[in-house]
């Protein structure tokens, strides 16, 4: 587990987890376990500060709700809206231009696969 | 399920919650979540083997410290816990009175300047609205950026603006009393009276306008889903309708005031029972109101559907009514000066006490906020 700085953390919190809400309608808890997975248990949010973060992707109208039962409980789902599917293709294209300044500064090759 | 100790899973993750939520930010939608990830979590490190009591610890450990979250829920909720909300509302009618206040103090100002240079009243008057308006229009822009903007508030702007709606009405008072001495008023200050109701009319119309688009695009938010209407504009909503139930119970009270003047006049009964009537009716008025403030805010529930879309209209009207009442009483010659002073004072007594109870208040909670800021921070 690597210890990121706050900011960094912050900056890259919201893009994560649009992205992971691009791939389906989800909830607070399978998303936290999405990014652990997806990071190899590297990105290691304190789970609750992702439920805050969704609060406040709703009041801006990025994502939206609904309850759905399952296993006799009642879920809270998340599903992205028009707006933050916007949001998420502008964040993509700032982090990747960040990515190549930064790669081209520090003289990495970029490993893009695909565009 | 349980374990032989005495540990209760569910009041362990329900107190934990509890503390998340110490701040009251958290609607109850967002509390069941957190409640279904905890459970889910300590359900899932169970089947892994740990105890019950273990496997809440985990869960919490991951989860993080309740004072971390509960810190993050009120940046992302800056309008929504109780106490700022009342701070904002007390300090939304402070500035009101204190707008009310200044522009009934400049209709002083233009007779002045028409005495002075000689003016003809149609110069007077429109230098009186012109006076006014500028003044009132730099306010709102100020107010209207700090609404969208929420910088935040600093200390003197917060501790200065009870005490500048406590004193706007003594101070006009005061001027007024001054120049009737001198005789300097003239019926000029009737029409600056009109201007006032103008502007003032024009002000609240703008707020409402507001307030009804903020409705409007709260509940076109919401959309087909269930979803959890925690917006920071229901914060806003809140607090301008709370604004207006004060200006509702203001305008009651003036309501209160005509109708004893009426009564008083009909002279069913004696001036003395009058009088004694009016200061019942006025506290009962304010203490039903409080009882009824008090107990929503204990049972977390605040403004009905119906009464937010109603209590702004109804302040709006209240208000209209009883200076409507009030004018056509002392135009039908119903208006005896002594009783009426009597009845004002009563009058006097309960808002201004009322006031300063709430100024008091006002600076408790600030202080309060403060506290808990640099606690947090």
């Amino acid at each position: 587990m690597k210890n990121y700085s706050k900011d960094l953390v912050a900056a890259s919190t919201i893009p994560i987890v649009l992205s992971i809400l691009q791939q389906g309608d989800n909830y607070g808890y399978q998303i936290i376990k999405e990014v652990q997975l997806i990071s190899g248990g590297e990105l290691n949010w304190k789970e609750g500060s992702l439920y805050p973060v969704l609060s406040k992707l709703q009041q801006n109208g990025l994502i939206s709700s609904y309850k759905k039962q399952e296993n006799g409980r009642t879920r809270k789902y998340y599903s992205l809206k028009q707006d933050g599917v916007k949001f998420l293709a502008q964040a993509k294209t700032e982090w990747s231009s960040i990515n190549q300044i930064l790669g081209q500064l520090w003289n990495i090759q970029p490993n893009l696969t695909s565009g | 399920m349980l374990t032989s100790d005495d540990f209760n899973l569910n009041k362990a993750i329900e107190a934990y919650v509890r503390q998340v939520n110490r701040h009251h930010l958290i609607n109850r939608e967002e509390r069941e979540e957190l409640l279904d990830h905890l459970l889910t979590e300590t359900e899932i490190l169970q089947a892994e083997g740990w105890s019950e009591r273990e496997a809440f610890e985990i869960a919490i450990e991951q989860f993080g410290s309740s004072e971390l979250i509960s810190e993050e829920y009120e940046r992302v909720k800056p309008f929504y816990s109780i106490r700022k909300v009342a701070i904002a509302v007390s300090l939304l009618t402070f500035f009101f009175i204190f707008i009310a206040g200044l522009i009934n103090a400049l209709s002083l100002v233009a007779p002045l300047i028409k005495r002075q240079f000689f003016l003809d009243p149609t110069t007077s008057n429109l230098l009186d609205i012109g006076i006014k308006v500028s003044l009132i229009a730099g306010m709102v822009g100020y107010l209207h950026w700090r609404f969208r903007t929420q910088p935040p508030m600093k200390v003197w702007e917060v501790s200065l603006i009870p005490i500048l709606g406590l004193a706007a009405p003594f101070f006009y008072s005061i001027m007024a009393d001054l120049f009737f001495q001198r005789n300097y008023i003239t019926s000029s200050l009737v029409e600056a009276h009109f201007n006032n109701v103008y502007i003032i009319s024009v002000l609240l119309v703008g707020l409402l306008v507001v307030y009804y688009r903020l409705i409007f695009k709260w509940r076109a938010s919401k959309n087909s889903f269930i979803a959890a209407s925690t917006t920071d504009s229901k914060g806003k909503i809140g607090i301008i309708a709370a604004f207006f139930l004060s200006l509702t119970i203001i305008s009651f009270i003036e309501l209160i005031t005509s109708f004893s003047m009426w009564l008083a006049s009909t002279e069913i009964l004696a001036a003395a029972w009058v009088k004694l009537f009016d200061l019942v009716w006025k506290l009962f008025l304010l203490w039903g109101m409080l009882a009824i403030i008090v107990n929503r805010i204990k049972n977390q529930v605040f403004f009905k559907k119906l009464e937010l879309i109603f209590i702004p209209l109804v302040g709006f009207a209240s208000l209209y009514l009883s200076e409507m009442l009030f004018v056509a009483l002392a135009s039908r010659g119903l208006f005896d000066k002594t009783i009426f002073g009597y009845i004002n004072y009563n009058t006097q007594i309960i808002v201004g006490f009322s006031f300063i109870m709430v100024a008091i208040m006002t600076y408790i909670f600030l202080f309060k906020e403060r506290k808990q800021v640099r606690v947090t921070s």
